[in-house]
């Protein structure tokens, strides 16, 4: 909560000129308690009841892709202001002339790499932008039961010195992102390199944290949480569903 | 894409298959801009060239190709090995398959070994090049080099010159060119011409009929001389008069923006003249480049023992 309103004060510019946002960040700032580690954990029944309505309207709209969701995290609206929050915090720590550089992983940290470096370009910040596709660093490649399309990374700027914002819209095991750091070496060497995650869910395999955290959930092994982004989706959610669980 | 364990020709791969390795064969070739043009995606695996036929530059492309996907590569000098004291082929796979070698890529002189190869092993096996059979991954490098060309492939027209008759590159590379929906055309010697040909193939008896056909690229076979036991033709220099891209006929086809192939390695003065090489829409050298990240597109495709 603390943060939160340091936030705001440093920022506030950003946050009057967004206009509801800077509401809507302190209504969003209602549903989030401090957990025992200090990190913000989101009080998921409370946004769940105050959303139903929301939930049904896009379940009309997106019937298909959506027929095993199990519950609402977050809506068009509360993502937004995640990603205010985020972005700000972002700004924030890195005030000085440091040379910020985000860079999404495919498939969906790539549109929450660019909503984040859209924010920051409102705030004034020039950000430079990257995408990674980390197949060729995946620790199962040997074992997939499919090839992956490959998509190639895109870093187009220089890493030497830059500052790194490795994006990706939910951190769970951390295989994807040690991945995706060793992968990033290999184009140069940043001054340094943070992580940031619209979704923290536990269940870490690896000990990589992220630096920025959206929200943060607990879930049983067979659920899992899906972000959609309307550049890459059509529409911006936050939901759990039903999975299988990982392979033993 | 399902892994598939062995490569041995084009005829064997569906349209989807073809599409799968040119694709990420691009992500590949971006691999080269980067100060470390490697990737861990075959890191542990062995990958063993087994060349019964001589060739340096089809070797070298599979060895930079398995280097870049972190692939230990197993030296294999077949001359020095036991097969020149008479070991099978078969005895040869047997040792090899008891070291744990996970890809083989194979060339030898008579057709179908590949083949026989892939079947008693369960590395994935590679052909680089049976007999007058088959050699998949020039035909794949050079169906990429052209889409990275030509910005629309199907339809546009491809003149395939020389000794077609011995050429599995020919064979190959003409498969998959019509399969992504190009029109070939072969001009060759008469003795040079196999006696059955695709009834797709249009063919041409001169360099008059080449312009007439109006192809777009002109794709140069290498005249094989360790072939050339039995003659085909009178001599080199009749050969480069009547067939060859000489200076007259480069000429016209920098008039005409025509793009120049070849697989490599050249017999200048005999396919072609020494001034091709530094024609600005030669696309030899592409070819050699696209080689590696088309074999890295291969390798990453295959896998040791799929659908055993």
């Amino acid at each position: 909560m603390i943060n939160l309103y340091v936030g705001v004060t440093h920022n506030g510019l950003a946050y009057l000129l967004a206009g509801p946002c800077g509401f809507g960040l302190l209504a969003g700032a209602a549903n989030r308690v401090l957990g025992t580690d200090g990190q913000r954990h989101c009080s998921m029944e409370r946004l769940h009841s105050s959303l139903t309505p929301r939930l049904h309207r896009l379940e009309s709209h997106h019937v298909t892709s959506q027929t095993d969701k199990l519950r609402q995290l977050l809506d068009a609206s509360g993502m937004g202001r995640c990603l205010d929050e985020l972005a700000a915090q972002i700004a924030e720590r890195w005030k000085d002339k440091s040379r910020l550089a985000l860079v999404g992983v495919y498939r969906r940290g790539v549109p929450f790499a660019r909503q984040l470096a859209n924010r920051l370009e409102a705030m004034g910040k020039q950000v430079d932008f990257g995408k990674i596709d980390i197949t060729q660093y995946r620790d199962d490649l040997q074992t997939m039961k499919v090839v992956p399309q490959l998509r190639g990374s895109e870093i187009d700027f220089d890493m030497d010195d830059a500052v790194v914002i490795l994006c990706d819209e939910v951190i769970y095991t951390a295989r994807t992102t040690r991945a995706a750091l060793e992968e990033l070496l290999d184009f140069g060497r940043a001054r340094c390199v943070q992580i940031a995650v619209l979704v923290d869910r536990s269940g870490r395999e690896l000990p990589i944290h992220p630096d920025y955290t959206g929200i943060k959930v607990d879930l049983p092994l067979q659920e899992r949480v899906s972000v959609r982004f309307a550049e890459h989706d059509g529409w911006d959610e936050v939901f759990v569903r039903h999975w299988e669980g990982r392979p033993a | 894409m399902t892994p598939r364990k062995d490569l041995l020709d084009i005829a064997s791969l569906s349209d989807e298959e073809i599409n799968f390795v040119l694709t990420n064969a691009e992500p590949f070739k971006d691999l080269f801009k980067r100060s470390v043009k490697k990737v861990p995606t075959l890191k542990g695996q062995t990958v063993l060239p087994l060349f019964y036929e001589a060739s340096t530059r089809t070797r070298s492309s599979f060895e930079v190709a398995a280097t870049r996907l972190s692939a230990d590569i197993i030296p294999f000098d077949v001359d020095s090995s036991s097969v020149t004291k008479g070991e099978s082929v078969l005895d040869t796979v047997e040792t090899l398959e008891a070291m744990k070698v996970d890809y083989i890529v194979v060339r030898h002189k008579q057709s179908g070994i590949p083949n026989l190869i892939a079947q008693n092993t369960h590395a994935s096996v590679i052909n680089a090049g049976d007999g007058f059979h088959a050699h998949p991954t020039q035909a794949l490098l050079d169906a990429f080099t052209i889409q990275e060309t030509l910005p629309e492939v199907a339809g546009r027209k491809v003149v395939i010159v020389g000794d077609i008759k011995h050429s599995r590159v020919a064979r190959s590379t003409s498969l998959v060119l019509r399969r992504l929906g190009m029109e070939v055309a072969y001009l060759a010697p008469g003795s040079l011409m196999p006696r059955e040909v695709p009834k797709e193939v249009t063919l041409l008896r001169s360099w008059d009929d080449l312009w007439d056909w109006k192809p777009e690229i002109i794709y140069l076979l290498r005249v094989q001389m360790e072939r050339q036991r039995e003659p085909f033709f009178p001599s080199v220099g009749e050969y480069h008069k009547v067939y060859g891209l000489t200076d007259e006929r480069l000429t016209r086809v920098r008039q005409q923006g025509l793009y120049v192939m070849h697989p490599g390695p050249v017999n200048r003065g005999v396919e072609l003249t020494d001034n091709v090489m530094t024609y600005e829409r030669s696309l030899i050298n592409q070819q050699v480049e696209n080689g590696i990240a088309v074999r890295m597109s291969v390798l990453y495709w295959l896998r040791p023992g799929a659908g055993c």
